[in-house]
């Protein structure tokens, strides 16, 4: 085997693991403070990508695409402090059947108006020149768009950790997380807390719908896919644990690399292989706590 | 008064069912005044671009018909329905359109896969069903229904014709690497552009064999780094729609392109090359239509409809898909007024061995396989930053269907 190819494969799959750590990353955290299993992170992803391509539609040049990104995610975290405020906050206490119908119906509303908005036929997200093309690693082509993606990623995720360890925002909604009453007679406004977590859940979908889906194509219903995928990886990892879901993300993403490369076949059935092997090994996945 | 308010209740009654039985009359002889057609295919999703259209090119077939009276003094009418390229949906979408909308004429249908799965529903139904743009030999061969149709040429017509187009202008490509969706029609295109061009040049290799999943829309790094590393002169595909839009756009990335000497694809469409504008890649491939190539006056009938209807940037990137949907419902018209009979046995017998007047020409359906014959376009598309668009056709030609036919008997096995 050629080093060099085998080199581009790991690149390739720590890239792809850590644009799923950024999809998934906002739904394990919205599952882990507020326990709310979002079914509509996948078209709240989509969204991201439909703005930040009509973003690009109206404001032309390319110095201004990650900024553009950025705003995006911003916009899709917006729409989420509305979801919450006047649905999600309505169902705390209900059962998972009331979360599960609701997000569903989210993701309904939110494909029907994409559809009604950008229309049915696929777009392309246009990527600036400075992303286009290939750089040299090992003698072999790498996209610089792939490493563009491995490098946000891996900035968003130390953000991320900094934001929930060393803020005060994000130790309390830790502690919320851990045990709601305890953080909630200790006068932390519970509340603010987990409309604040589900924006930025949602934010971080938005964001990464934007960086992910530049290189794909863009249609309404993609995001069906990818909120598959997002469960599957907070599954793997062990529901709730942020650290498990990026372990659980960078497996996925190397073994899928490899596997499209080496084992096409299996390429399709590898995921679910990978899932059921894990979860029978650990059934809390791979960083989660048995209840 | 007891009597009396009886009276009246049976009196009620009486004009209740009166008025019931009148309005289903009414509506019967509505019924009567027209003939229904079903469409199924993607509407929304990564593969609209090739439903959509195809249904635009059904409508206006449609309006055209009803502007020229009809069909045997009927109205047309096209019901459509989004099938999201998947096979159960359509499935359930064709039980709905025959069993409450009465529809037993069918066309659309842009997958193998979802084409395969309607064959026993048609005949289930006794209805028919005219495919578009599903090219897999198994539907009009191995797989053959008496059922259903195919006005669009298989995936073994076109393949030949296109090897044998890349063999006169590439044969020194020896090298071949292939990445095709993992279903139906990719296998069978691919079977049959690697026999024509083994056929046409023995020192062929297949270096690289790609299937990636179908509708992934994107994600195919490892499967280029796979093709790159194998070293091939000649890259084939027929990854369509969203899929192939995404593939073209990392292919670009990795430099694919320029690594090997011709990149080539049996399908196409012009909704591609109209999305990928400045990043469309160098090209030698076919398609359903393209309207510079013809020029009769049927061509020039349809092109100027269908871009009074929809406007000329749907019809520049969605001409290609319309045709087929064009000539679909042309086809019926032909066939029922050949039967001068609107009963599926007597449509069926009429469209066997019915020659059609297309934008693309004469199209003849085989009795034996009902598989459609025509002239394909084929053309070479070239990357140009001059254009405003990004990219020119600066060669095209046309191939006789006929002359790739081979007899029913083998069709049938294959």
């Amino acid at each position: 085997m050629d080093p060099g190819v085998l080199l581009i494969d790991l690149l390739e799959g720590l890239c792809r693991g850590m644009l799923y750590f950024l999809m998934a990353s906002g739904l394990s955290l919205t599952f882990s403070v507020l326990g709310i299993i979002n079914f509509a992170h996948g078209s709240l992803i989509m969204l991201g990508a439909y703005l930040v391509w009509s973003s690009l539609q109206i404001i032309a040049g390319d110095w201004c695409f990650i900024l553009i990104i950025i705003l995006s995610g911003a916009m899709v975290g917006g729409i989420g402090i509305l979801i919450e405020l006047f649905f999600l906050r309505r169902i705390y206490r209900a059962e998972h059947l009331y979360q599960l119908l609701l997000t569903f119906a989210l993701i309904m509303i939110i494909d029907g108006l994409a559809l009604e908005i950008w229309g049915g036929q696929p777009r392309s997200i246009r990527v600036p020149g400075y992303f286009l093309g290939a750089v040299s690693i090992a003698g072999r082509p790498f996209p610089k768009y792939s490493l563009f993606i491995l490098f946000s990623s891996i900035v968003v995720a130390i953000i991320l950790w900094a934001f929930l360890y060393k803020t005060k925002f994000g130790k309390a909604s830790r502690a919320a997380a851990a045990d709601v009453e305890i953080t909630s007679a200790l006068g932390i406004d519970v509340s603010f807390i987990y409309c604040g977590m589900f924006a930025i859940g949602v934010a971080l979908a938005g964001l990464s719908g934007g960086v992910g889906l530049a290189m794909s194509s863009l249609a309404p219903g993609v995001g069906a896919n990818i909120a598959v995928l997002c469960f599957a990886i907070i599954v793997i990892g062990g529901m709730g644990s942020l650290m498990g879901t990026l372990t659980a993300a960078l497996v996925l993403g190397i073994f899928e690399a490899f596997g499209d490369h080496y084992f096409p076949e299996a390429a399709m059935a590898l995921p679910f292989i990978i899932m059921a092997v894990i979860l029978l090994a650990r059934p809390q996945g791979l960083l989660g706590k048995m209840e | 008064m007891k009597r009396n308010r009886i009276f009246h209740s049976i009196v009620a009654f009486l004009v209740c069912m009166g008025m019931v039985v009148g309005f289903s009359t009414i509506s019967k002889a509505e019924e009567n005044q027209t003939v229904t057609f079903g469409f199924i295919s993607p509407m929304t999703g990564l593969f609209a671009g090739t439903g959509e259209p195809m249904s635009k090119g059904g409508l206006l077939a449609a309006k055209m018909i009803n502007e020229e009276g009809g069909i045997l003094g009927k109205k047309v009418e096209i019901l459509v329905r989004d099938s999201e390229v998947r096979p159960a949906i359509a499935v359930r979408m064709a039980r709905e359109l025959h069993q409450d909308q009465g529809v037993n004429l069918f066309f659309g249908i842009i997958s193998s896969g979802v084409a395969l799965a309607l064959k026993p529903v048609m005949e289930e139904f006794n209805s028919l069903l005219i495919t578009c743009a599903a090219h897999s030999t198994l539907i009009t061969g191995k797989q053959f229904s008496p059922n259903v149709f195919r006005i669009t040429d298989d995936a073994r017509t076109r393949n030949y014709a296109l090897a044998e187009v890349i063999h006169q202008k590439f044969p020194d490509v020896k090298k071949w690497a292939n990445i095709s969706p993992d279903y139906a029609y990719g296998h069978s295109c691919w079977e049959n552009f690697n026999e024509k061009i083994k056929q046409l040049n023995p020192k062929v290799e297949i270096v690289a064999d790609r299937w990636p999943k179908f509708g992934a829309g994107g994600g195919y790094g490892p499967h280029i780094s796979a093709i790159m590393a194998a070293n091939p002169d000649g890259l084939y595909s027929v990854l369509y729609g969203g899929d192939m839009i995404a593939f073209i756009r990392e292919a670009k990335q990795w430099g694919l392109f320029k690594k090997v000497k011709v990149f080539t694809s049996s399908h196409v469409d012009w909704d591609i090359p109209y999305a990928l504008k400045k990043e469309m890649a160098d090209a030698w491939i076919s398609e359903h239509y393209y309207d510079v190539i013809y020029n009769y006056p049927l061509s020039e009938k349809y092109e100027a409809a269908l871009k009074k209807a929809y406007g000329l940037k749907h019809f520049l990137a969605g001409q290609g898909h319309a045709t087929p949907g064009f000539d679909a419902v042309y086809a019926y018209k032909a066939a029922i007024e050949k039967a001068k009979s609107f009963k599926v046995a007597d449509i069926r017998k009429a469209l066997e061995d019915l020659t059609i007047e297309s934008p693309l020409g004469k199209k003849w359906i085989r009795a034996g396989d009902h598989q459609a014959y025509f002239d394909m376009p084929f053309y070479h598309i070239v990357p140009d930053p001059k254009e405003a668009i990004g990219w020119k056709v600066d060669w095209f030609t046309t191939k006789d269907g006929k002359k790739y036919m081979v007899p029913v008997e083998e069709a049938l096995k294959r």
